[in-house]
């Protein structure tokens, strides 16, 4: 099971990428764990996580949630803002997977 | 993705561009690259744009006695937009003052080699 949380401002627009993320995920036949969260919470959301993803608006918070991230080892990007803006869940879902595999 | 979300979403994803080339200028300044922070000011201002014009088009549809739907995730777009806005503004403002500060800074290193 890879679990993957996607943060930015109040966890509403990345709550719409989420499903998206799903859907693409059961196509592929992965089991995945994924969930929306305030960027507000990082801090509180790393426990098992596999990868962080930062929404391309708080993108901003990469070099200060970064930082919380590299503490628990946990690998993290900012969602490209053309996949965020169409909401592909399935190029969001590899370029999750992409950072886990690069974090090996 | 309806034609309303795709607006909606091209407000949250500009506007959030163009604060983050605001804060990525704040940090440029800092370090002293001020010619890249202008730059990047640069770039905040033109995503704003970017982002009012989405909202514009929306303003324009309803003018012309379309109804166009409030949703709370319009609401939350506008929000970013409102924001980024006030924090580039006030960013700019914090930039001259960075600068400020760096050169007072400068001149206090020379003095005190004297």
């Amino acid at each position: 099971m890879i679990k993957i949380k996607l943060f930015c401002a109040a966890g509403f627009s990345t709550g719409m990428l989420v499903d998206k993320m799903i859907e693409a995920a059961k196509e592929k036949g992965i089991e995945v764990d994924i969930e929306a969260c305030s960027q507000h919470e990082l801090g509180k959301c790393l426990e098992n996580l596999d990868v962080a993803l930062l929404g391309p608006q708080v993108g901003y918070t990469l070099p200060k949630s970064k930082k919380i991230c590299d503490e628990k080892c946990v690998p993290i990007g900012v969602i490209p803002m053309t996949d965020y803006g169409t909401m592909n869940g399935e190029k969001v879902l590899n370029f999750a997977l992409d950072l886990i595999e690069e974090s090996k | 993705m309806s034609e309303m979300e795709t607006v909606i979403m091209q407000l949250i994803i500009h506007a959030g561009d163009g604060k983050t080339k605001a804060h990525e200028a704040l940090r440029e300044a800092k370090e002293g690259n001020y010619k890249e922070a202008e730059n990047l000011m640069k770039l905040a201002h033109e995503a704003l744009i970017v982002a009012h014009n989405a909202q514009t088009s929306l303003l324009h549809k309803e003018a012309a006695g379309e109804k166009v739907e409030i949703t709370a995730l319009f609401v939350h777009a506008q929000d970013h937009l409102m924001t980024s806005m006030s924090e580039i503004n006030l960013i700019e403002q914090i930039l001259d003052l960075r600068i400020e500060m760096n050169h007072l800074k400068d001149q206090l290193a020379m003095e005190g080699l004297k």
